[in-house]
């Protein structure tokens, strides 16, 4: 298979997968709770200080989500056909270093899905605003990183950050003249990785989003956040590794197709895990009715 | 095993954490040896403050209900459920009863026990600081 080909196939994966399939899914969870859950049953899921009629924001958000990703897919797309057509070969991303498209086309992609996420983080602070709960419960069980996945995915990811450093420098070497240009992107992925594991660590001990959500629920939504960060790291670490290491296998003009892969990738393995380990059917949508008690 | 705290109740936050852990403890849902969630775990799920907290575990760590044990955390002490049947609150208000009646027995009026108790505690809080 000639390297446009695998780029066309893998970008397009890239489109549909980020800009289509995974929204869609996300809609529909969002419809099933709108439609199963309403707000006359179940008035604390959409208590919210700023909205009159909450319910409605959320559909007229799903709209606009649904609008601006297919925005996006038909323009992934276009850029796909433009390819094909103009004669810009995809093997000369790399030696055109046009490398920051396929990178900004990616931010594009998920920009929708992170305006959702502050929305939703916003949404939740409103409701802790709002929630009046004068009996508060706790169990009295400590959570610790293996509850939410085994350990040696994480000493796994561990491994890997340290085999590309110690590649990494076995590579560039120490040239104090370059440190700083040289040694940029080892700061930058270092404190990716340390972004990761904070912000697990914060959901393991930190405060509940959701004042009302049950202690199953929240187990469960913690154990999303410290599997997507852990699988997060350890495919970064691996990319990483690929990436630093093209030109000594004469792979240099892959690099396009490793870097959507490798973005497809942690969206997807994201999202598996979302789906997978927190099913809606699994959830408690009882505490949000309005006689319940906190759970 | 599950807490409750009633922030609109009666007695103390801290008071409620200590009597609910207390309680785990002697219907043995907290058996000894068993690990407690940190204190920023624990202040976090309560939506309490961290000194709150802290607070209960220094008193149930004093009354050797808990030990900590670095940063391995903290866990249920060996000797907790015969450790929990010892009232420390209400050996300290017998000990002061019977004090009060002894002052009262020799004269003093309320207003100066008051004070001079008052008084003790002050010079007691000076010398430490």
């Amino acid at each position: 298979m000639s390297i446009d080909l695998l780029f066309y196939t893998v970008f397009l994966g890239q489109v549909l997968l980020i800009s289509y399939f995974f929204p869609k899914k996300t809609i529909s969870r969002n419809q099933f709770i709108l439609n199963t859950y309403p707000m006359d049953e179940y008035p604390k899921l959409y208590q919210n200080s700023i909205f009159v009629n909450p319910d409605q924001i959320v559909r007229k958000a799903m709209g606009v989500y649904r609008v601006v990703n297919g925005i996006i897919a038909l323009f992934g797309l276009g850029l796909l056909i433009l390819m094909a057509t103009s004669g810009y070969k995809p093997n000369m991303i790399k030696a055109n270093e046009d490398m920051v498209f396929v990178m900004f086309f990616f931010l594009l992609q998920i920009a929708p899905h992170m305006v959702l996420e502050v929305l939703t983080y916003k949404w939740y602070g409103n409701m802790r605003k709002i929630a009046v709960l004068p009996t508060r419960t706790a169990d009295l069980t400590p959570r610790r990183l293996s509850d939410f996945i085994p350990l040696p995915f994480v000493a796994l990811a561990v491994f890997l950050y340290g085999a590309w450093l110690v590649l990494f420098v076995a590579k560039v070497g120490f040239q104090p003249e370059h440190a700083a240009s040289k040694y940029a992107s080892v700061l930058v992925i270092t404190l990716s990785h340390f972004f990761l594991a904070g912000m697990a660590a914060k959901y393991i001990r930190g405060k509940k989003h959701d004042p009302h959500q049950a202690r199953t629920d929240q187990m469960r939504s913690i154990k999303v956040v410290v599997q997507i960060n852990t699988f997060s790291s350890i495919l970064m670490s691996l990319f990483m590794i690929v990436n630093d290491h093209t030109s000594d296998f004469n792979l240099t003009q892959y690099e396009p197709v490793f870097l959507s892969l490798f973005l497809t990738l942690i969206i997807t393995v994201s999202v598996l895990v979302l789906h997978q380990t927190n099913k809606i059917e699994d959830v408690d949508f009882s505490v949000y009715k309005a006689d319940a008690a906190g759970k | 095993m599950e807490i409750a705290i009633n922030t609109e109740g009666q007695s103390p936050l801290f008071a409620q954490l200590v009597e609910q852990i207390k309680q785990r403890v002697l219907d043995k849902s907290l058996a000894p040896g068993a690990a407690l969630p940190s204190i920023r775990q624990l202040a976090n799920d309560l939506q309490l403050n961290n000194k709150t907290v802290a607070k209960a575990y220094q008193l149930l760590e004093r009354d050797q209900i808990i030990q900590t044990k670095g940063y391995r955390g903290t866990f249920v002490h060996p000797d907790a459920i015969a450790n929990c049947t010892i009232d420390l609150a209400a050996w300290v208000f017998a000990q002061l009863a019977e004090t009060i009646e002894t002052l009262r027995g020799a004269g003093t009026t309320d207003s100066e026990i008051r004070i001079a108790f008052a008084d003790a505690m002050h010079n007691r809080q000076a010398k430490e600081n």
